[in-house]
């Protein structure tokens, strides 16, 4: 069975991906956000800066440590921090 | 009405018809409620900023019903980077055919960075007309007349191109450790040499405005006959409105500094790459300008931290920033050191070490819970010279209006208190209150072998200028007349203790004047603290100090983790509760059944003295 880019789960005998989260992915790694599990008020930032289900985002760089994360998300580059990084359930494409 | 997501420019654009004066901020959540005003026989409505037609907020769903019962044009407002996402939103009101417009933006920087939009190619295809924000002024009767349409959700190709995202050689650069760290460095280097080294603009225009209120003005204030009179205005309103606007130059170049670094994009790219060492010590990488530019002067670097966006970082940043020594307390080091050790610079880059090393460690001390770094890198650009000098002369009239007063009231009362004696008569300093409340302060210098009034009226004066310091020193002493540990302990107490009245007064400002006013006094008391432990430890005590040490930091470290395992079992009991609650597991009392409760209770109340035979 293939990843395809997510972690594998069995449930009730049928196969289901639940995607994989951005602190997961290397630089270079395209993603395709599947869900965004985060408070409400950091969904709505988010969704300002162009993360939300069904956006394309691109690692650009991880920093040291891996604590901060650089993507590119539609036509901007945004940094996460790890903690919010997290939150963000993605597919890897 | 105005409608749109937020930070695309409805308030601005509200504001621009109605000469009103909508709050603008460049952060979602500005506008909170339904705002009316009047362009000549239209009303413009600005509403909050709202993403989709079941946002959870309260200033959505207002805005939502506010679309929903009022008649009228709709402005779609979205910024020209945007439009894409604004459609469904569009769509989705104009379902049912509805008057609307599309008003687009932030057409500048869009276009800046290689976006394009063909207004009427765009309108006819989604189906609406178009305007830009700026012809919106002139086209209001047009646009008053708009005829019903239904918004097409379709893809914009072949009129809208969007902005390149590409990762630049530049930002490939500044994003690299080993490149960025350098050359930032480098830039805060240059910025300080040209705000602070002798020769350079800021120290001329210091020198000129203290020239200017010393002695051009103080010089006429001289010729008045009356002593009260003449000390009032030279000593008290002139003294102290030329040390405080001797400031002014300095952080103005400082603050121009800022716009630039920030308006040009380089700020938040200093911000990602320090981001891992600071969100370490409990910060994010957003306080990196505010610690830096303490190194040059406390007070603006204090107004600086209201660009951090969580007021918990902020209130940490400003706790550290006065323990990290700004310019003015060089020439009090100097002085303190300059006689008593044969290699001065050791010991003053020793003090910077240590403020920079107690910064650090008050950081780790309030660590806590810190919002992660979400920053969205702004494009690198050069700043608009308009937006910069408006933005400066915001600042400084902000820096004028509201510290100076503060401080001018606080000079005049210590003017008071060190030109008149107890019985109201004009005196020495010697012979006047401030003289003899420092007598009485006397004992808090006396641990570190230096029991003198003076040195507590040159204590005291630092709180106006921390380089009074240096000069009370030189006035009532001439040269330092303790020894080399009561010198250091000194310097410790000074490096230590609160910072300048401008300082406190820009703390006020950010955080309000009862914790300013609180953390002045703390770090004072642990400023004599450190004091008395540092001249402890030169005069033979570090041994005991060394063993003592672990035992401390070890219940101190223990004190911490056992409040956060209380304070994590806490919380899991928490969660725990609440998905027993959701799981039904748990039901809570129905609040009208707690009432049949308490009457049951009278009832068995009753029963129960009828029982006993009452």
């Amino acid at each position: 069975m293939a990843t395809h880019g997510g972690k594998r789960h069995i449930l009730y005998g049928r196969r289901i991906f639940s995607g994989m989260n951005i602190t997961e992915l290397k630089r270079g790694d395209c993603a395709v956000v599947l869900k965004v599990e985060l408070p409400n008020e950091m969904c709505k930032r988010l969704f300002s800066l162009r993360v939300y289900t069904g956006a394309k985002i691109e690692v650009l760089k991880v920093s040291l440590f891996k604590k901060t994360y650089l993507l590119r998300a539609g036509t901007s580059k945004i940094a996460l921090g790890r903690e919010i990084a997290k939150g963000v359930r993605v597919w890897r494409t | 009405m105005l409608v749109g997501n937020p930070n695309a420019g409805k308030s601005t654009l509200f504001n621009r018809l109605t000469h009103g004066h909508a709050k603008v901020g460049n952060w979602h959540g500005v506008t909170v409620g339904a705002l009316e005003g009047r362009a000549g026989a239209h009303t413009i409505v600005d509403l909050p900023g709202i993403y989709s037609l079941d946002g959870a907020s309260m200033e959505e769903r207002l805005a939502v019903k506010e679309i929903e019962t009022r008649q009228g044009v709709l402005l779609f407002v979205s910024e020209c980077e945007n439009v894409a996402r604004m459609l469904p939103l569009m769509a989705a009101l104009t379902r049912e055919g509805r008057s609307a417009v599309l008003v687009l933006t932030k057409r500048k920087p869009f276009e800046r960075r290689g976006g394009r939009v063909d207004e009427r190619g765009l309108a006819k295809r989604v189906g609406l007309p178009v305007y830009y924000a700026e012809s919106v002024p002139d086209a209001l009767e047009t646009i008053a007349a708009a005829p019903p349409v239904r918004v097409a959700d379709v893809p914009l190709t072949g009129v809208y191109t969007p902005v390149s995202a590409d990762f630049s050689r530049a930002d490939k650069l500044l994003l690299n450790g080993f490149f960025g760290i350098p050359f930032f460095f480098a830039l805060m280097l240059g910025a300080f040499f040209v705000t602070f080294a002798r020769g350079m603009p800021g120290d001329l225009m210091k020198e000129g405005i203290e020239r200017f209120f010393g002695e051009t003005l103080g010089g006429e204030a001289e010729k008045i006959a009356s002593p009260v009179l003449r000390s009032f205005l030279k000593d008290g309103v002139l003294g102290s409105l030329g040390s405080v606007l001797c400031f002014l130059p300095q952080i103005m170049l400082l603050t121009l500094f800022l716009i630039l670094m920030e308006e040009s994009g380089l700020l938040s790219r200093l911000a990602v790459l320090t981001d891992p060492f600071f969100s370490a010590i409990g910060l994010n990488g957003r306080a990196v300008f505010s610690i830096l530019m303490g190194f040059g002067c406390t007070a603006a670097a204090i107004l600086t931290t209201r660009g951090l966006d969580d007021k918990r970082v902020q209130r940490r940043v400003i706790l550290c920033l006065p323990y990290i020594s700004c310019s003015a307390k060089l020439p009090v080091y100097l002085a303190l050191s300059a006689s008593l050790f044969q290699n001065p610079f050791a010991a003053v880059a020793l003090l910077y070490a240590l403020g920079v090393g107690i910064s650090v460690a008050v950081a780790l001390l309030l660590k806590g819970e810190t919002r992660p770094l979400v920053l969205e890198l702004a494009p690198l650009q050069v700043p608009s010279a308009v937006f910069v000098l408006k933005s400066l002369l915001f600042q400084l009239k902000q820096f004028i209006i509201k510290v100076a007063t503060v401080i001018l009231a606080f000079f005049l009362f210590s003017w008071i208190l060190s030109s008149f004696d107890s019985s109201f008569r004009l005196c020495a300093a010697e012979d006047s209150m401030l003289a003899a409340i420092c007598g009485g302060l006397r004992f808090l210098f006396a641990p570190i072998g230096m029991g003198d009034w003076r040195i507590a009226y040159a204590a005291l004066s630092g709180l106006v200028a921390k380089e009074n310091i240096a000069a009370a020193i030189a006035m009532l002493y001439g040269t330092f007349p303790y020894g080399a540990a009561s010198a250091f302990s000194f310097a410790v107490f000074v490096l230590a203790c609160s910072p300048c009245v401008s300082a406190i007064a820009a703390t006020a400002r950010e955080v309000g004047t009862g914790r300013a006013v609180l953390y002045a006094a703390v770090q004072t008391a642990t400023a004599l603290c450190l004091s008395y432990l540092v001249y402890f430890c030169l005069r033979g005590g570090a041994i005991v100090v060394l063993l003592a040490l672990p035992p401390v930091l070890g219940s101190v470290l223990l004190g911490k983790n056992i409040e956060k395992i209380h304070r994590n079992r806490a919380d899991n009991a928490q969660k725990i509760h609440r998905r027993h609650r959701r799981a039904g597991v748990v039901r809570l009392p129905h609040p009208a059944q707690k009432q049949g409760d308490q009457g049951q209770r009278q009832k068995d109340g009753v029963r129960s003295s009828l029982a006993h035979g009452r």
